[in-house]
C-alpha cells in the first residue's frame, strides 16, 4: 500500500513512459515534423469522419422540433404564395414584371463581380464550441484544394477561416474563436482595423488596430480588406450598433449566426 | 461506491466521458450548451469523479487516447489533453488512496488542485507555442468547475446508487 502512494516508486514506471510519450508527442506536433504532421493529418480525417457517423443519430433527432418548426413556417409561407403567384399573373400579363426582374438581376450581378472567384462548396460535418477553440471541421480538405487561410463564406457574409488542412477534412475558425485576426474596413469612413475573437467581450468580439480618432455610427456596416493579401477585398462582415450616451461604446454584430451553419463556401482563389 | 463494479455502470461511466468530448459537436447547436461549456470543464469534473471513484474503463491508456481524440476535435498539438487528463487522474488515485476516512472536502479540495495543475500545463504550453489565450477565461472556468463539482458529485452519485439497486434487485 506504502508503495501504491509514492509518485515516485518504481512500479509507476509505466506511468512515466506514457507522460514521457505525450510530452514528446506535443514536441514534435509543435515542431511540425514532417511524419508527426502526416500521421496527424490521418488522425484528423478519421478522428472527424467517426465523430460525424457517431454523433449523426443524435444530430438528426434533435432536428426534429426545428424541422416541425420549419414545417408549420412552410404552410404559412405557401398561403403567401398563393396571393403573390395570384399577383404575378397579373404583372405578367402587363409585362411590367420582366422590366423590373432584368434590372434586379442585373443589380445583383453588379453586386456579385467582387465575389467572382474559385469556390469549394463544403459541408460542416462538427462543430466545436468550447473554452479551447470554437471551431468546425468541414468535408473537404487538400484533395480538393484547400489551403490554410482562405475565408470561408455563408451567403456572402464571410464566418470564418481555414485554419487546418488535413486530406480529406479541414478545420475552420469562427471569426468568434480567439486565434482569429480578419483585416476589415468599417464605415463610410473606412476606418482600417483587425476584427479579433475576444471570448469575454459582448459578442465574443472586438476591434483592434483602431484609429486614435474614431467615430462610429449606428449601423456601421464592416466589410473585408485585402490589407494582408489572404482575404478578398469587400466581403460582408457584420455591423456596429453604438451604445447611447458614447461613441466610443460599441457592440459588434455578425451578419450570419454562426451556430447555424451547415454548408458553406470556400474561396480558394 | 464499492471498489468492484458491476459492468453497467463502469460502460455507463465510459460512454459518460466519450459523450462529454464528442458531444460538443452536437450540443454546440443550442447556445445554452455552448454557453455552458465556458463556465466549468464537464471532461475534467467527470475524469476526475470517475477516476477518484475507481471505475474499471478509465485507466492512464484509455485517457491518453481519449485525449489524442479531443486534441484532434478542438485542433490543438497532440499530446495536450491526453497529459491533462492523465494528471487530473494520477491526483485523483493519489488523492483517493492517501485518504484515511471518506471526507468529502478533501476530495473537492483534490479537485480543485488537480483541475488548476491541468490548466496550468495547458496555458504553459500555449504559451509556448503562441497560442492566443485568456488567462480570465480559464481562471473564471476553474472556478466555475471548481463550484460545480458538489452539484455533479450529488448528481451522479445518485444516479449510480440507483443504477447499483437496479442491478442488485
Amino acid at each position: 500500500m506504502k508503495a501504491e502512494n509514492s509518485w515516485f516508486d518504481k512500479s509507476n514506471f509505466r506511468i512515466y513512459l506514457i507522460f514521457l510519450f505525450s510530452f514528446v508527442l506535443i514536441y514534435l506536433d509543435f515542431s511540425n515534423q514532417k511524419i508527426i504532421k502526416e500521421a496527424r493529418k490521418v488522425i484528423n480525417d478519421s478522428v472527424v469522419y467517426t465523430v460525424y457517423i457517431v454523433t449523426y443519430p443524435i444530430k438528426e433527432i434533435l432536428k426534429i422540433p426545428r424541422e416541425i418548426k420549419t414545417l408549420i413556417d412552410l404552410k404559412d409561407q405557401k398561403n403567401q404564395l398563393i396571393v403573390l403567384e395570384n399577383k404575378v399573373e397579373e404583372l405578367m400579363q402587363q409585362n411590367y414584371f420582366l422590366k423590373q426582374d432584368y434590372k434586379k438581376n442585373e443589380e445583383f450581378l453588379k453586386e456579385e463581380e467582387p465575389y467572382k472567384s474559385e469556390v469549394i462548396y463544403a459541408k460542416v460535418i462538427s462543430k466545436i464550441d468550447s473554452i479551447f477553440s470554437n471551431s468546425f471541421a468541414l468535408n473537404k480538405g487538400s484533395k480538393d484544394g484547400l489551403k490554410v487561410g482562405s475565408p470561408i463564406v455563408k451567403n456572402n457574409n464571410l464566418i470564418g477561416q481555414v485554419s487546418e488542412v488535413n486530406y480529406n477534412s479541414a478545420r475552420g475558425i469562427f471569426l468568434t474563436d480567439i486565434n482569429s485576426r480578419v483585416p476589415v474596413v468599417i464605415g463610410e469612413k473606412m476606418y482600417n482595423a483587425i476584427l479579433v475573437g475576444s471570448p469575454l467581450k459582448t459578442n465574443k468580439l472586438s476591434l483592434e488596430f483602431l484609429p486614435k480618432q474614431y467615430q462610429f455610427q449606428n449601423n456601421d456596416k464592416i466589410y473585408t480588406s485585402d490589407i494582408n493579401g489572404v482575404l478578398k477585398k469587400g466581403i460582408a462582415v457584420g455591423y456596429i450598433e453604438v451604445k447611447e450616451g458614447s461613441n466610443n461604446n460599441y457592440n459588434i454584430y455578425l451578419n450570419y449566426n454562426s451556430r447555424q451553419v451547415d454548408r458553406v463556401s470556400i474561396f480558394i482563389n | 461506491m464499492s471498489r468492484i463494479k458491476k459492468n453497467y455502470n463502469d460502460v455507463i461511466a465510459f460512454v459518460i466521458i466519450i459523450f462529454s468530448i464528442i458531444g460538443n459537436s452536437v450540443l454546440s447547436e443550442f447556445k445554452f450548451f455552448a454557453d455552458i461549456n465556458y463556465f466549468f470543464n464537464l471532461q475534467y469534473l467527470l475524469i476526475y469523479f470517475f477516476s477518484f471513484n475507481r471505475f474499471k474503463y478509465l485507466s492512464l491508456l484509455t485517457l491518453f487516447f481519449l485525449g489524442l481524440i479531443n486534441d484532434s476535435l478542438i485542433g490543438i498539438s497532440l499530446g495536450i489533453s491526453s497529459v491533462a487528463y492523465m494528471t487530473i487522474y494520477k491526483i485523483a488515485i493519489y488523492q483517493q488512496n492517501i485518504k484515511l476516512r471518506s471526507i468529502f472536502i478533501s476530495e473537492w479540495a483534490a479537485c480543485g488542485l488537480s483541475i488548476a495543475v491541468a490548466y496550468s500545463f495547458v496555458l504553459t504550453i500555449f504559451f509556448f507555442q503562441k497560442v492566443s489565450f485568456d488567462y480570465l477565461q480559464y481562471f473564471y472556468n476553474f472556478l466555475g468547475s471548481f463550484v460545480i463539482y458538489p452539484l455533479l458529485w450529488i448528481i451522479l452519485k445518485y444516479c449510480f446508487l440507483k443504477i447499483e439497486k437496479f442491478e442488485n434487485e
